[in-house]
């Protein structure tokens, strides 16, 4: 049996690293909540959000760790999978990453441990300064590791000789064209994803009837960051659409769906496609009428360019592009109607009253994680057949491992990370089971919290907790 | 030549910090009792993560200021480096999910442990393949992937695995309460000598099968051998010590065993990057880039170094009894 | 059972959905960038206003 190492390399990579954003989105997301519910706990000295606090840092923590071993994994599998792009990119994208270690994880490695178990030998505000300092670390980290894959998306800064790469100007290496919106996007997907999480744990204990006043407070807080963030998530979706129309016109080419050079006018807007790439046309296409010339031209009239403008050894794999941006989209629009419901359901006071928005906010847990698992698709596979845009194809980057070397290390990816997310699952519910510990009532952010951070009382077989 | 010093700085700091909790976790296996497991554990709980990040620092420094060298040596030390990080992963979630477990808590233990020993023994692995020397031809890796599992490698594996028990047994007797103390005690007083014997194992086998590294002891003639001599001189101090002595002495004498030991390998293969047959100047990158990298280090490396000592000294003393509360 | 009450409901319903949907085209720019710009700073200040407004469990934010 003849397998390819380079489409295995790639399924290894395209594995571990949507494993890996799983946990940093998540954790980029928690990191800023726990530092908001710390400062209203600070603020306004009510142990509830104490209690908020705790509870999601377990969950926060175990997903941190997760995220950081994923990721050391993904710094050396550039030079294990794609050798020739390591050593070809490794002048530009090797000084970002290093400086998004020196910068970003030491910075949360540090404070981390302040922060999960400093309680008693620091001070309540040195304690909330570890917080922040950990919500800090994980932007500015998401921020080195975007330019970086902004520049494999649009490069710039760089000159070429025979194959080698050197940096001519780093402020264009750091802030390439498409950069300075695809970090923004990135962190309110987050942010998004967070309050999702948290608003869905809080509705599912408003429907069984427990923990009434977590409950509460949670969905609240977690609607309303969702209301304030997903219309400027729309908005720099938007944004982040144009620049790589302009940048990267094969990608958002292949994300519509259309193939001729010049669409129909008006233009649908595409939802189920069976797209025929070696034929260059689609066997089937639903759509809305009118919508594609609309939403994508800004007119009524408009026409929409297809794929065929892209010389077809360029083109990316429509199916894959196409559905990536459907569901991440599609989602997109899910979440706002759920923000503007929450703000309605807020002005008639029924928020934790009306049993199907409860059910749609438990549906709409893992949404944030679906959605960015959806734009990264988008973003990696409509670069290819290119891994530096314009500069080196994928095919051209491998490393001289052979085919098995990469089926056995695929295998045993595969294998031990399933045995994370097992364990990570299994923790989490876990922990939402178990519900948020109770805080002692006059628990205070004051001297000792040595009171009011008591040890969990750990898994006790005899023990069946029902809390109401 | 300045980043090279930093990924030694790096590499360096890596093996130290990780290497005394990579060591804590292999004797876990050795420790019958729960609640000493238990101990030990706190013992490196603050302050583990922060660690693992300089193996990452001195990966990332390779492929920012050698990228030809990160090239080479990646698919030629691919199932090592796999393995290694395979493991270090499922040593991480095991420790973490320890926490939230009692009755699973023996089964996290024996994972953190596995993985720590295999980290290791992958880390003694590369080590030793490096030593053995890379092919290469036109720049790239010419070898096979399977070309680390000979003699040589595999010793130095085990020998790696014994020192971080070394350092382990000397962070315990440093950290811990009395009874660890004395179980570090009695590992340190059999991990000191088994290691130094290895080490000379190594360093004898090693000037055996690679020509390179005999003429370099030829042109070292005086360096080397003193640094082998403190080697032994701090081995033997520290086996002798490890009963009676102040908790402080054994950590610190394990960190300078291993920074001798590191000196010796940078001696051996400067100027080469990829022993033997890549310089440092031919795997660079443009200055621009090393540039980047080392003004960047220069600005932020005292500041992770402060507050990484920060969040040590806030851990400082014996580890408490009862864990830290959480 | 339609009684007042019912038809008040939907017709809240359907005018925020209708708000909605309005909004959620000015803010992709299919009107064009400053409507976008205005549409997004209307929606996040009212999403705000009203969250403080209307703290829903009584919270002190």
């Amino acid at each position: 049996m003849r397998l390819d190492p380079s489409i295995l390399a790639r399924i290894q990579f395209a594995f571990t690293v949507s494993f890996h954003i799983i946990f940093p989105t998540m954790s980029i997301g928690l990191a800023a909540f726990l530092a908001v519910v710390e400062a209203l706990w600070l603020k306004t000295k009510d142990p509830l959000y104490l209690q908020i606090y705790r509870f999601w840092l377990s969950i926060f923590a175990m997903g941190f760790g997760i995220g950081v071993v994923t990721g050391i994994v993904l710094s050396f599998e550039f030079g294990l999978g794609f050798a020739r792009f390591a050593e070809m990119a490794g002048p530009a994208i090797g000084p970002m990453i290093a400086l998004e270690v020196l910068t970003a994880f030491f910075l949360e490695a540090g404070f981390l441990g302040i922060m999960l178990f400093g309680l008693h030998r620091v001070g309540p505000k040195l304690h909330f300064f570890a917080s922040c300092m950990v919500a800090a670390g994980t932007v500015i980290s998401a921020s080195w590791i975007l330019s970086a894959n902004s520049w494999m998306q649009t490069p710039a800064g760089v000159a070429i000789h025979d194959g080698h790469l050197t940096v001519v100007s780093w402020r264009h290496v750091v802030v390439n064209p498409s950069w300075p919106y695809r970090l923004p996007h990135m962190v309110t997907a987050a942010y998004l994803t967070a309050s999702f999480m948290v608003a869905g744990v809080g509705a599912w204990y408003l429907l069984r009837g427990k923990h009434q006043h977590f409950a509460r407070r949670t969905v609240a807080l977690g609607t309303a960051f969702v209301s304030v963030l997903i219309a400027g998530q729309v908005f720099i979706g938007d944004i982040v659409y144009g620049t790589m129309l302009k940048y990267q016109p094969s990608k958002m080419q292949a994300a519509e769906g259309f193939w001729e050079k010049n669409s129909q006018s008006p233009a649908p807007y595409y939802w189920i496609i069976i797209p025929d790439q070696n034929n260059q046309r689609n066997r089937f296409a639903l759509g809305i009428p009118y919508l594609g010339s609309i939403w994508l031209t800004h007119s009524l009239d408009g026409r929409v360019e297809g794929l065929k403008n892209t010389p077809r050894d360029s083109q990316p794999i429509m199916g894959m592009v196409f559905y990536a941006f459907r569901i991440m989209y599609g989602l997109a629009i899910v979440m706002f109607a759920v923000g503007v419901a929450s703000l309605w359901l807020r002005l008639r006071g029924r928020l934790f009253s009306s049993r199907w928005f409860l059910w749609m906010l438990v549906f709409m847990t893992p949404s944030g994680i679906i959605a960015t698992l959806a734009g990264w698709y988008v973003a990696e596979t409509g670069r290819q057949p290119w891994v530096i845009y314009g500069i080196l194809r994928t095919v051209d980057a491998m490393s001289p491992v052979p085919a098995q070397a990469l089926l056995s290390s695929l295998i045993a990816f595969v294998c031990v990370y399933a045995v994370f997310i097992i364990v990570f699952l299994t923790f989490t519910f876990r922990i939402i089971r178990r519900g948020p510990a109770e805080a002692p009532p006059h628990a205070e952010a004051s001297g000792s919290l040595k009171n009011a951070f008591r040890p969990h009382v750990l898994d006790s077989p005899a023990r069946v907790v029902k809390r109401g | 030549m300045l980043s090279a010093s930093f990924l030694t700085f790096a590499l360096t700091l890596y093996v130290i910090l990780d290497g005394f909790d990579l060591g804590v976790g292999i004797l876990l296996l050795l420790q019958p009792a729960m609640p000493s497991r238990d101990h030990m554990v706190d013992s490196i709980t603050p302050t583990w993560d922060g660690n693992e990040t300089w193996i990452i620092m001195a990966g990332v420094t390779v492929l920012a200021a050698f990228p030809v060298a990160y090239a080479i040596l990646l698919p030629a030390l691919y199932l090592p480096v796999i393995f290694m990080l395979l493991a270090l992963g499922f040593r991480g979630v095991s420790f973490e999910f320890r926490v939230q477990t009692k009755r699973h808590r023996r089964k996290c233990d024996i994972a953190f442990a596995a993985g720590s020993i295999v980290a290791a023994f992958m880390q003694g692995l590369i080590l030793g393949g490096l030593m053995q020397g890379v092919r290469v031809q036109n720049l790239h890796f010419a070898g096979s992937v399977l070309d680390i599992f000979r003699p040589l490698p595999v010793i130095s594996g085990i020998t790696l695995v014994v020192g971080y028990v070394v350092l382990g047994g000397g962070w315990l007797k440093l950290k811990s309460n009395l009874s660890v103390q004395q179980f570090a005690s009695r590992c340190l007083r059999v991990s000191t000598p088994l290691f130094a014997v290895l080490f000379g194992i190594v360093c004898i086998y090693a000037v055996n099968i690679q020509p390179s590294i005999r003429s370099e002891w030829m042109s070292h003639r005086i360096a080397l051998p003193c640094l082998v001599g403190l080697f032994a001189v701090l081995a033997g101090t520290l086996t002798a010590l490890a009963k009676k002595s102040r908790p402080t002495m054994p950590f610190f004498l394990g960190l300078l065993l291993f920074v001798v030991g590191i000196s010796g390998m940078a001696l051996i293969v400067f100027p080469n990057i990829v022993p033997f047959s890549l310089s440092l100047w031919d795997a660079a990158s443009s200055s621009t880039s090393q540039k980047f990298v080392l003004i960047g280090a220069a600005l932020v490396t005292p500041v992770v170094l402060v507050y990484s000592g920060f969040a040590y000294w806030i851990f400082r003393g014996r580890t408490p009894e009862n864990g830290w509360g959480e | 059972m339609r009684n007042s009450k019912d038809v008040g409901r939907l017709a809240g319903l359907t005018g925020t959905a209708l708000a909605g949907v309005i909004f959620f085209f000015i803010i992709m720019g299919v009107f064009g960038q400053r409507f976008a710009i205005a549409g997004l700073l209307v929606f996040v200040l009212g999403a705000v206003v009203i969250c403080r407004a209307f703290p829903a469990d009584g919270a002190e934010l």
